[in-house]
Order: structure tokens, then C-alpha cells, then sequence
């Protein structure tokens, strides 16, 4: 599996406390999710455009990231500004009218959706899950949400490897995937074994674990220190976030 | 399709993920520490099982398999797709913090509907009846979460409707592949180890 591709580095954000990062991360996102103003959406994405740059990130990986990502506002690029009533900026063909605010409405979520995408990258994407995981239980979240995230993501890489397993031995069967019933059964077959493996193993985990006295809580080992950097960045993030969100709906600039 | 960040209004958002919590509320209730390794793994299972692209005519899309989920987890299955659907966010940014709510409304609640159609059918174990059954529950379950997500997506305005529509459409071959291919699975879990679907 490719994933925690951009935990490892040496960045602000690479060395900076967990919970600092998701306590602004998340106020950050639902504030940029609403904003209303194009001013305050522009200056969004430069701030979060400069996180990014500071986290450092494999630029070429990155890429790939955007590129998928903004597939999706692709479609609301090819069909709101279509859509939407009001004034007409210019003709196309036919009956296929450019309006003002379809295209305002596209730019909005394009420059909005790739803020927070930026801000995701560069605060959550520089943790290990593992960091994520702690921070959060130092935040009080519910520990049964926890473990169940964690657990997840721990056999995630377990039962990826049994399918990978799966689908080479049906490669080597001279397995083809195509558009048919035949292969959709196959398929079928593939996802049930994918299913009985991992019940087999999560009830053999259960028990291991019973056995060894498991009742349900997670100790913590991983205590985070706030260092000074932490929170100067903290007293910034909520500062600026608080000046943006005033600003953009009670619109002084 | 999860909905991404930035589309939708903070009403909208909001609805979303207050409405998703009984279900969670209710979900984590039932997740006792003794289920706990269990629900992980199946839904690790599921996460990876949805990365598989499916080809469908000259394209090929991934399977929501929320459908099965829910047969198979019960009520545990809407915190399994919230835990899921963060985990994607996390890691390959689909969908998002703020969309958690409503994307976990979305594919949740159907998810729980199909549970709570077929788990007396397929309790009986029926060799034929309970894969039909439970085919075509989690073919109507993508259906449904595509109307939903729809749903949602039109609250932002009049020139989503298009996007919208567009969105239901692109549900329609994915639910048809969907409920063959959870007939089979349903058929052969059925077979090698009925007890997965005691929830």
C-alpha cells in the first residue's frame, strides 16, 4: 500500500505537535468550507499554498495528488457554469449559455476545495497515523472511535497483502479482468476470500488479545510536549482563522 | 463518490453530520471491546476490497460495497464507514474533514436499511434466496446512497442539479455489478463460513 507517503521529512510541519495541527486543521477547513467572499478564498489558498511549500513535500508526488483531486472540479467546471441561471457571460453553440455566476460558483469551489486539499497535505499528511492516533486520544475523542480507526489502519496493510496475494495467484491462472459475468463471479469469489481472511484473522486477533487481558483500553506511552514553536503557530493559525472568518462575514477589507 | 470539500453550504454540512450521529451513536454502542478486532478487520477488508477497479463497458469504477457492509456488520457498520471514510481522507484526500458527516450519511444509513431488509433472509441461510435477496438489497443500497449524495450535492445550488443528475446516472451500472457481485460473495460466504453474518 502507498500510503503515509509524506510522513517522513524534516519540515516546521513534520516536527510540529500533533494535536496543534488537527485542532487548527479542523477549525481551518470548516472555516474555508464557508467562506462567501472570492477575496477571502483567494487569500485562503495563498496562505495554505505557502503551508504547503513550507512542508516540503515530494513535489512530484503532490502533483499526482492535485491532479486527481481537481478531476473532480473538472465536473463542476463542465456542467455548473451550464446550469446556472442569471447573466449570461458569453454564447457557446447553440443553445449552451456561459452564466456569471456558474462560473463564479465553479471558481469558488475550485479555489476552496484546493485550500483545504493544501492545508490537508501539509498539517495531516506530515503525521504517521500512529501520531494521529495519539494526538487524537489526548484531545478526547471516544476511545471506542479510536481504536476502531486504529485497528483499522493497522490491518489494512495485512489484508492488503493477503488480497495482493489472491490476485497474483489468479494472475497466474491466467486470470483476465473484462466486462462479463464470468469475470464479475470471479471478482465475487476474490472479495468473499478477501472477507473470510480477514474475519478469521480479526477473530483470532480477539482472542490473542482476551488472553492477554484486553478490556477495552488503550494505554498511552507517546506524551506530546508543546514547545515553543507549537504554540506560536497555534496562537497564529487561530488568529488568522478567526481574522478570516470576521473578515469574510462582516466584510471589512 | 464521496463529496468534496468546498461544494457544499455550512447548513448543508452541518445537517449532514448531526443527522449521521444516532446512527453512529447506536453503531458504537454495539461495538464492544470484544467485537472490537473483528469489525476492524472486516472493515480493513472492505477498504481494501473498494480499491479494486471493477471494468464496466469501456470504463472501470470501484464498488462501494456499502451494501454488504451492512449485512455483514449490522448496526456496527456506520462507524466501520466513518472510520473508513476517514482513513481516505486522510490518506489519499477523497472526500474530507468537513464532508465526513454527510458522506457518512450517505453511504451509512443505506448501508443500515439493507441490514435491516435482509439479515432475517439470509439468517435462514437459504442457498439460493439469500444471495438473490441480498444481491439485489445492496444493488438498491448504492442506488439509494447515489440519490443522497445527490441530494446533498443539490443543496448547494441550482447549477449542481446538472452534476447531480449526472451523479445518479453514473450509480446505475455500478448498483448492477454491485448486486452480482455481492450474490456471490453472499453465496460463497454462505458456503465456507456462514458465521460471518451473526452480527
Amino acid at each position: 500500500m502507498t500510503c503515509e507517503k509524506f510522513s517522513t521529512g524534516s519540515s516546521f510541519f513534520h516536527r510540529c505537535d500533533p494535536r496543534v495541527k488537527i485542532v487548527i486543521l479542523t477549525l481551518a477547513a470548516w472555516v474555508v468550507a464557508t467562506l462567501n467572499t472570492l477575496t477571502y478564498q483567494l487569500l485562503a489558498l495563498a496562505l495554505a499554498w505557502t503551508m504547503l511549500i513550507v512542508s516540503r513535500l515530494p513535489k512530484k508526488e503532490v502533483l499526482v495528488r492535485l491532479l486527481g483531486f481537481n478531476a473532480f472540479c473538472l465536473l463542476i467546471w463542465l456542467t455548473t457554469p451550464f446550469t446556472t441561471s442569471g447573466e449570461v457571460l458569453f454564447h457557446l453553440i447553440g443553445p449552451l449559455e456561459i452564466s456569471k455566476t456558474g462560473v463564479m460558483s465553479a471558481l469558488e469551489v475550485t479555489l476552496k476545495s484546493n485550500a483545504i486539499l493544501f492545508m490537508t497535505l501539509s498539517m495531516l499528511s506530515t503525521s504517521t497515523i500512529t501520531q494521529i492516533t495519539h494526538a487524537l486520544s489526548h484531545l478526547k475523542v471516544p476511545p471506542r472511535a479510536i481504536q476502531l480507526f486504529y485497528f483499522t489502519w493497522r490491518y489494512i496493510h495485512v489484508v492488503s497483502q493477503e488480497a495482493k496475494k489472491i490476485q497474483e495467484a489468479m494472475r497466474l491462472r491466467g486470470f483476465r479482468f473484462r466486462t462479463s459475468l464470468y469475470t464479475y463471479r470471479y471478482i465475487g469469489y476474490f472479495l468473499g476470500a478477501i472477507f473470510i481472511k480477514s474475519y478469521d484473522a480479526g477473530i483470532q486477533v480477539q482472542r490473542a488479545m482476551e488472553l492477554r487481558g484486553f478490556n477495552g483500553t488503550f494505554w498511552l506511552i507517546d506524551h506530546f510536549t508543546l514547545k515553543k514553536a507549537d504554540m506560536v503557530f497555534f496562537a497564529l493559525g487561530i488568529g488568522t482563522i478567526g481574522l478570516i472568518f470576521f473578515g469574510d462575514h462582516f466584510g471589512y477589507l | 463518490m464521496h463529496i468534496s470539500e468546498g461544494i457544499l453550504p455550512a447548513w448543508s454540512l452541518g445537517a449532514g453530520a448531526l443527522l449521521s450521529m444516532p446512527g453512529l451513536y447506536i453503531g458504537f454502542k454495539r461495538l464492544t471491546p470484544k467485537k472490537m478486532p473483528e469489525t476492524a478487520l472486516l472493515t480493513s477488508g472492505f477498504f481494501v476490497a473498494s480499491l479494486i477497479h471493477i471494468p464496466i463497458g469501456p470504463t472501470s469504477a470501484h464498488l462501494l460495497l456499502n451494501g454488504l457492509l451492512g449485512i455483514i456488520l449490522g448496526p456496527r457498520a456506520m462507524p466501520a464507514i466513518m472510520i473508513a471514510l476517514t482513513l481516505q481522507a486522510i490518506l489519499f484526500q477523497f472526500g474530507g474533514i468537513t464532508t465526513l458527516g454527510v458522506n457518512t450519511f450517505t453511504m451509512g444509513y443505506p448501508a443500515l436499511l439493507c441490514y435491516i431488509c435482509c439479515h432475517g433472509i439470509i439468517k435462514r441461510r437459504h442457498p439460493l434466496a439469500a444471495p438473490i435477496v441480498g444481491g439485489l438489497c445492496a444493488g438498491l443500497t448504492v442506488l439509494m446512497s447515489g440519490v443522497l449524495t445527490a441530494l446533498f450535492l443539490a443543496t448547494a445550488g441550482e447549477g449542481f442539479y446538472l452534476a447531480a443528475k449526472l451523479l445518479i446516472s453514473a450509480h446505475m451500472p455500478i448498483s448492477v455489478v454491485e448486486a452480482l457481485i455481492t450474490g456471490v460473495v453472499i453465496s460463497g460466504l454462505l458456503k465456507i463460513r456462514p458465521e460471518v453474518f451473526e452480527a
